[in-house]
């Protein structure tokens, strides 16, 4: 997605829920109208004094929180896909023209290599691009009970960075491994290899 | 309206040799189905998927979308520079000037039968 249509949704799901916010604290009585709204949409609003203006004050409520929600769901996709990174990386760009691969296709091919090394069970990777073109991984990896995470996590991190810098072309940064036990005792046992 | 239909014939009939003269490379699989925003080129009567023929400022402009072919001799820069020239060479046998730039994007690898899976 390009910057501008990005900046365009987060705006949009901070509009979202500033306004559904303010609806909502001054339909529960919280805020005033004059406090949160311009004054000239302050004054069309007043509290419910009847039965009909309170099933329409349950209709407010339910609106506010649905918008509440909705906002908070745009800005996590947007989070979401910002921490997806970018959908190509490029390989080479010159007179000649572009040379790219999408972000999918690298993360594939870390999860192959890493896969190949024994002890490992379980790969997951996401790549980025910095500013001067050079790749960052980050791999999570589920290592066997047999295997020791050091030597995994080490074999991991040369295989990953030698097979992505001669496929790909592009020199590597960093590669990020974290390693846990294979098992439902994963997440006690996990360790990260910079 | 004649200047445009020969134009656009023009562009499936460079569009398709592109893609052939890509696709006869032995590191390309094949032709990326493109997630998201289809790249095509669009003739009266036919499609071209996989390449999008741009002209600009009277430069001819070429975009193939592509899936490279895995092994352990892929490199994707080296790939890209011959796909580049075998395009060149097809365009040049129709009789076309130069292209300006070629984008090459290499949407997906593809895994021979046989190799371990991508989990």
């Amino acid at each position: 997605m390009h910057t501008l249509n990005r900046l365009i949704a987060i705006g949009l799901g901070l509009v979202i829920m500033v306004v559904a916010g303010a609806v909502l604290l001054i339909a529960l009585g919280v805020a005033s109208p004059e406090q949160v709204l311009p004054s000239a949409w302050a004054s069309r609003l007043r509290t419910p004094t009847s039965e009909a203006e309170s099933t329409g004050w349950g209709w407010t409520i339910g609106g506010a929180l649905l918008g509440l929600v909705a906002g908070a769901a745009l800005l996590a996709l947007e989070w979401r896909s910002w921490r997806r990174g970018p959908a190509w990386l490029t390989v080479t760009d010159d007179g000649l023209g572009r040379v790219r691969i999408a972000t999918p296709a690298v993360q594939a091919l870390v999860r192959r290599e890493a896969i190949r090394i024994d002890g490992v069970t379980r790969v997951r990777s996401w790549v980025d691009q910095d500013t001067t073109r050079e790749l960052r991984i980050r791999c999570r990896v589920a290592v066997a009970p047999s295997a020791s995470m050091a030597e995994v996590g080490e074999a991991v991190q040369n295989r990953v960075k030698a097979a992505v810098e001669h496929h790909v072309g592009r020199p590597v940064a960093e590669v990020v491994v974290e390693t846990a036990t294979a098992g439902p005792q994963a997440a006690r046992r996990a360790r990260r290899v910079r | 309206m004649g200047d445009d239909f020969a134009r656009l014939t023009n562009d499936v009939t460079l569009a398709r040799a592109a893609i052939a003269a890509a696709c006869a490379m032995p590191g390309i699989a094949g032709v990326s189905p493109s997630h998201g925003v289809e790249v095509a080129t669009y003739g009266p009567g036919e499609t071209v998927r996989g390449v999008a023929v741009s002209r600009s400022s009277g430069k001819m402009g070429l975009s193939l979308h592509l899936i490279a072919r895995y092994d352990s001799a892929l490199a994707l820069p080296a790939l890209a520079e011959q796909v580049r020239g075998a395009v060149r060479d097809a365009v040049a046998a129709l009789g076309e000037g130069p292209p300006g730039a070629i984008d090459v994007a290499f949407e997906d690898l593809h895994v021979e039968e046989g190799c371990p899976c991508i989990p």
